[in-house]
């Protein structure tokens, strides 16, 4: 107990003096470095851009139910919103993820930040599959019977029912987007920590070494 | 040799408007989103009902029937979580996680597929009572021989209108219980009775989908080239992408081992998770991590600077903003 609650402060002072590192100014930055200056760079931006469509969407389609989504009409229309949404969020999300690979923009102290990223990917993947369970047509009920076995045999199904719509819309509406958004959350808020990771040496720059990884 | 500068703020920095980029990056985005929903709208695929199949193809529904009443079906020798059985259990020599959680979805195939739904159907229809009592009163070498022997001449049964004829064989009560069941079926009853629960909130279909999982799915999937040795799910829904997404994930389906082994599902979902940690790792893997660095495709990302860097002069003359704040 004692040598935690130094003068320097105890966990929640330190988490404050963290929190202190945010400020409006970094948060909604008005100036970048001059090489931030290529179109992949909206990649993540697009790929968040997406994200808030789906959000939106999905509340919609939540707010009507099952039924009214499957009705031809407005609730097909929405459908078609989030589905669509899904897919350029998926787009955005690779492109955004191979940029960054060949950015290796875990350089510099910023590998928090790609572990975020690829768990938000893998998260994403959950959610969009326990959506593509939700939708209520054939394609959910083949869905359904074909990964049953998979969870199953990953040691998984016997918590993780495929087969209960309930469980799967639950977790498909409430608890992975709620998982989702944290994670691109501290994403986010580690992107503007760091500010944007610097270019890779140009061939006749010294480096000391680390700026190469 | 100029220096390397690590820190972005001792950069020289552009003027950079973050609102302007999210209402651009939002507003692509949706444009995009709603023009695709306009030209090609969105999949659906009307679900596989009971009802549908005991009216459109008798034959195979009572075939299945039969099998899950003589608990010889596909789910009755699954193994966990729904029963002990082996007949899906995957497994590498003693490594087997199906078996960890144990059966916490108990289904016996018998009861819930016909004897219960025939046993709620009994006040409706209250002939199905004696068949029912020679059912349970036979032994149970004495049900399979029936099953057999049913489904035996169920092979020659031919399909008059609505009704099917099936041959005269030595099946005792099967043939009375399975038109009977196939009769609530085709009426539009069965997988309500199948879903049933004790909680009035009903949401597991299990059951229902077990049911149709057999033979009568597994057909209309073959109709939209969905199984697995054709990409499985992602293949495409009619001619929408699918989840392709899963790509790597349903890659492992079309080769060996994957593809061949009875623990196919199993060594693919443990070959994504490694897939997973190695991601999650890359920058912690010497090798790999360097990989971005040796193919250079940075270059034409960050083209603008290095020309500029390239061309001579120190590229950090004018140092960035915060830090001449701090100085
Ligand atoms: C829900 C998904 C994601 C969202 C909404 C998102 C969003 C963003 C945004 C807006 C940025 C800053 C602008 C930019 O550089 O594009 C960023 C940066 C970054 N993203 Fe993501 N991202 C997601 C997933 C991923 C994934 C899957 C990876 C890689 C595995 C990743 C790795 C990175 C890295 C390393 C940076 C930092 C770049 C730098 O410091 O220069 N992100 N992300």
């Amino acid at each position: 107990m004692s040598s935690r609650k130094t003068a320097q402060g105890n966990w929640t002072a330190a988490l404050r003096a963290r929190l202190e590192d945010f400020t409006w100014d970094s948060l909604l930055p008005t100036e970048q470095p001059i090489y931030v200056r290529s179109v992949v760079y909206s990649f993540g931006a697009l790929t968040l851009g997406s994200l808030v469509l789906v959000v939106a969407s999905g509340i919609v389609l939540a707010a009507n139910g099952p039924f009214w989504w499957q009705t031809p009409g407005a609730g097909v229309f929405v459908r078609g919103l989030h589905y669509w949404g899904v897919q350029a969020f998926f787009f955005f999300m690779i492109l955004h993820l191979t940029a960054q690979f060949f950015m290796g923009s875990w350089r510099l102290g910023r590998a928090g930040t790609w572990v975020l990223g690829v768990l938000s990917f893998a998260v994403s993947v959950i959610t969009a599959f326990t959506g593509y369970l939700s939708r209520g047509d054939f394609f959910s009920q083949w869905n359904q019977v074909q990964s049953k076995d998979a969870f199953n045999g990953a040691g998984i199904g016997g918590w993780f029912n495929v087969l209960n719509n309930g469980q799967i819309y639950g977790l498909h509406i409430a608890v992975l987007p709620a998982v989702l958004v944290v994670l691109v959350t501290l994403h986010l808020l580690l992107v503007r920590r760091h500010g944007v990771v610097p270019p890779y040496p140009a061939d006749h720059q010294s480096d000391g070494g680390e700026g190469k990884r | 040799m100029t220096r390397y500068e690590k820190n972005p703020a001792n950069y020289p920095q552009t003027r950079f408007d973050l609102v302007k980029e999210a209402v651009i990056s939002g507003g692509v985005a949706t444009l995009l989103v709603v023009a695709a929903v306009l030209l090609f709208g969105v999949p659906y695929v009307k679900p596989l009902t009971i009802k549908n199949v005991a009216t459109t193809q008798p034959v195979l529904f009572l075939r299945t029937a039969a099998g899950e009443l003589a608990n010889t079906s596909a789910i009755a020798q699954y193994g966990p979580p729904y029963n002990n059985g082996t007949g899906s259990l995957q497994a590498i020599g003693a490594f087997h996680p199906q078996t960890l959680l144990g059966v916490t979805q108990p289904i016996n195939p018998a009861q819930v597929d016909v004897l219960k739904p025939l046993s709620m159907a009994a006040p409706l229809d209250p002939q199905i009572k004696a068949p029912l009592a020679a059912w349970h009163a036979a032994s149970h070498a004495h049900q399979q021989a029936w099953v057999r022997t049913y489904l035996g001449a169920l092979a020659t049964a031919s399909v008059q209108g609505s009704s099917v004829v099936v041959p005269q064989a030595a099946d005792g009560p099967v043939p009375a219980m399975l038109s009977t069941l196939r009769k609530l079926a085709a009426g539009g009853l069965m997988s309500g009775a199948l879903d049933r629960t004790a909680a009035v909130y009903r949401y597991n279909v299990a059951p229902s989908l077990l049911f149709l999982q057999g033979t009568a799915l597994q057909l209309m999937a073959q109709k939209y080239d969905l199984l697995g040795g054709e990409w499985g799910i992602m293949h495409d829904e009619l001619s929408y992408p699918g989840p392709w997404w899963l790509t790597p994930y349903t890659a492992l389906y079309q080769i060996p081992p994957y593809s061949t082994s009875p623990a196919g599902d199993m060594l693919a979902a443990y070959t994504m998770l490694l897939f997973l940690v190695l991601l999650i790792a890359l920058p912690f893997i010497p090798g790999l991590r360097d990989l971005p660095r040796r193919l250079r495709l940075y270059r034409v990302v960050w083209r603008d600077w290095y020309r500029d860097v390239e061309r001579g002069g120190d590229p950090h003359r004018g140092k960035g903003k915060r830090d001449q704040e701090a100085s």
